[in-house]
């Protein structure tokens, strides 16, 4: 039981990671204008929240606008 | 604030001051008069294996020495 | 305000803010392990792990005491400003102290043996049932928990990224972590130290921030009250709200009609203006602001915005609602429906009755 608990939150914490990277060089300028030429001490310093608010942003990245000449 | 947070500030402290105080007085009358660590009392833990009982292995292992060391 | 985003935006406020947090940490924790090093010797010496969690836990419910008076006491005493406008640092300091604390005693009591140290602080005791035998830890664990999102979502990033709503919702959640650190002290430490001291230190802690919860809703709600007996007297949208007298110039006075968001007045150049009470940031009582360098400021985070249209002067772009008014003799009257955030309303002059 307590296993399958630290398994889970580790499980998430590691999509979390995995999605933090790209969405910290790309899609955080997607999502949000304000970020566009941020310092990347800024970005390292929402990257906790990021791994654990991952799905609320993966569900604004999906929805954001396309940048303009993309596919 | 908006009107809607007061009111929800107020609610959720109309509601959280008495749990909390019930609570509090609860857990301090709740400690017995003499305390001693849970852990250590074996009634208060019926599944354990008694031969884990540090105290008595050592007793009995003091015993066999005692009667090895017997000219 | 959101232009571009910073780090962390400290100004001179902020670094002597923070510099008074750290060096009062720090203070803290050199008192209180120098008065146990001192205090307890011998048969009855604490070793320096446990010294340094109480040092810690103690600094850390401490602090989360502060973090939570400071609201309430800022609407009851403006002298209390000063301390909302960074209280996230604060509540982010005491995220890492009540972090530190934690690592320590999980290091120190489940970080010893051959099973992970998590498994060993879920597993090791399940006396869910009793309460002097309570697992406390998991209480502690489960409030570490909420100050973490709370700590990793502080940044201006999240509020808007968020929504100002959810985010201060996600934030209120501070109060349940709260709640659960009281037990994690009483269930924990207050079992085994039994001075009466320190348990009706923990009860006045409690008494003391529901207390100035309770006092300060009561308050608010007087206010409310009073304004919901104020309506529209005659035809049409106009609602008497005050004398321009009582709005000292360059300064702001809030008002509440019916039901309605309550409405800031502003005097400033022989003009009175209304907006909005709400601030866009984090819902600051703008009225309680005042104006500088011609703006609307919010006392609690500094946000501006012009008084006459409810924008924030350029690069910024935030808006707010404003409300029609007209000046009638002394009398100040507004109309309680907000225009759509960032509509210009004509300001009304003081020295002449007004009749536009």
């Amino acid at each position: 039981m307590a296993e399958a608990i630290l398994l889970i939150i580790l499980g998430y914490a590691a999509v979390g990671a995995g999605f933090g990277v790209p969405f910290l060089l790309r899609g955080i300028d997607r999502i949000d204008p304000a970020a566009r030429g941020s310092p990347w001490t800024f970005r390292l310093l929402i990257l906790p929240g990021v791994i654990a608010l991952w799905p609320v942003l993966a569900r604004r990245w999906r929805r954001a606008p396309r940048p303009e000449g993309a596919p | 604030m908006t009107r809607a947070q007061r009111r929800w500030h107020a609610a959720i402290w109309l509601l959280l001051a008495p749990v909390i105080l019930y609570l509090l007085i609860a857990a301090l009358t709740a400690r017995p008069a003499v305390w001693a660590p849970p852990s250590m009392d074996p009634a208060a833990d019926p599944g354990a294996d008694p031969g884990a009982d540090p105290g008595a292995g050592a007793a009995a292992h003091e015993t066999a020495d005692h009667v090895e060391d017997r000219p | 305000m959101s232009v571009g985003y910073v780090t962390v935006q400290w100004n001179r406020h902020k670094r002597v803010y923070d510099s008074l947090v750290g060096g009062g940490v720090a203070l803290y924790l050199a008192l209180f392990i120098i008065a146990g090093k001192t205090l307890y010797t011998g048969a009855h010496a604490i070793s320096d792990e446990i010294l340094a969690i109480r040092a810690l836990g103690t600094c850390a419910y401490l602090m989360l005491h502060v973090v939570l008076c400071t609201g309430p006491l800022a609407r009851l005493d403006r002298r209390f400003l000063p301390l909302l406008y960074n209280r996230r640092h604060l509540g982010v300091a005491t995220f890492l102290v009540a972090l530190a604390h934690a690592t320590i005693a999980i290091g120190f009591y489940h970080g010893f043996g051959n099973v992970n140290p998590f498994i060993s602080l879920l597993t090791s005791n399940v006396n869910l049932g009793s309460l002097s035998a309570f697992p406390f830890q998991l209480l502690g664990l489960a409030a570490l928990l909420i100050l973490f999102l709370m700590a990793a979502t502080s940044h201006d990033f999240w509020l808007k990224n968020l929504g100002a709503p959810a985010w201060k919702r996600l934030h209120m959640v501070v109060y349940l972590a709260y709640a659960l650190l009281v037990l994690h002290v009483a269930l924990g430490i207050l079992q085994t130290q039994r001075s009466p001291w320190l348990a009706g230190l923990v009860g006045a802690g409690v008494v003391i921030v529901a207390g100035l919860h309770v006092v300060a809703g009561l308050r608010e709600r007087g206010h409310d009250r009073r304004g919901a007996q104020r309506t529209a007297r005659v035809n049409g949208p106009w609602v008497d709200v005050g004398c321009v007298d009582d709005v000292p110039d360059r300064r702001g006075m809030t008002a509440t009609v019916g039901g309605g968001e309550r409405i800031a007045l502003f005097r400033y150049d022989g003009c009175i203006s209304a907006t909005t009470n709400v601030c866009a940031h984090q819902g600051g009582p703008l009225g309680e602001g005042r104006i500088i360098d011609g703006c609307v400021t919010c006392p609690w985070h500094g946000w501006q915005y012009r008084p006459g249209d409810g924008q924030s002067p350029p690069p910024f772009t935030e808006r707010i609602a404003t409300h029609r008014v007209r000046v009638v003799g002394r009398r100040i009257q507004v109309d309680p429906t907000p225009l759509a955030p960032g509509t210009a309303v004509t300001p009304a002059r003081i020295e002449e009755d007004h009749h536009g």
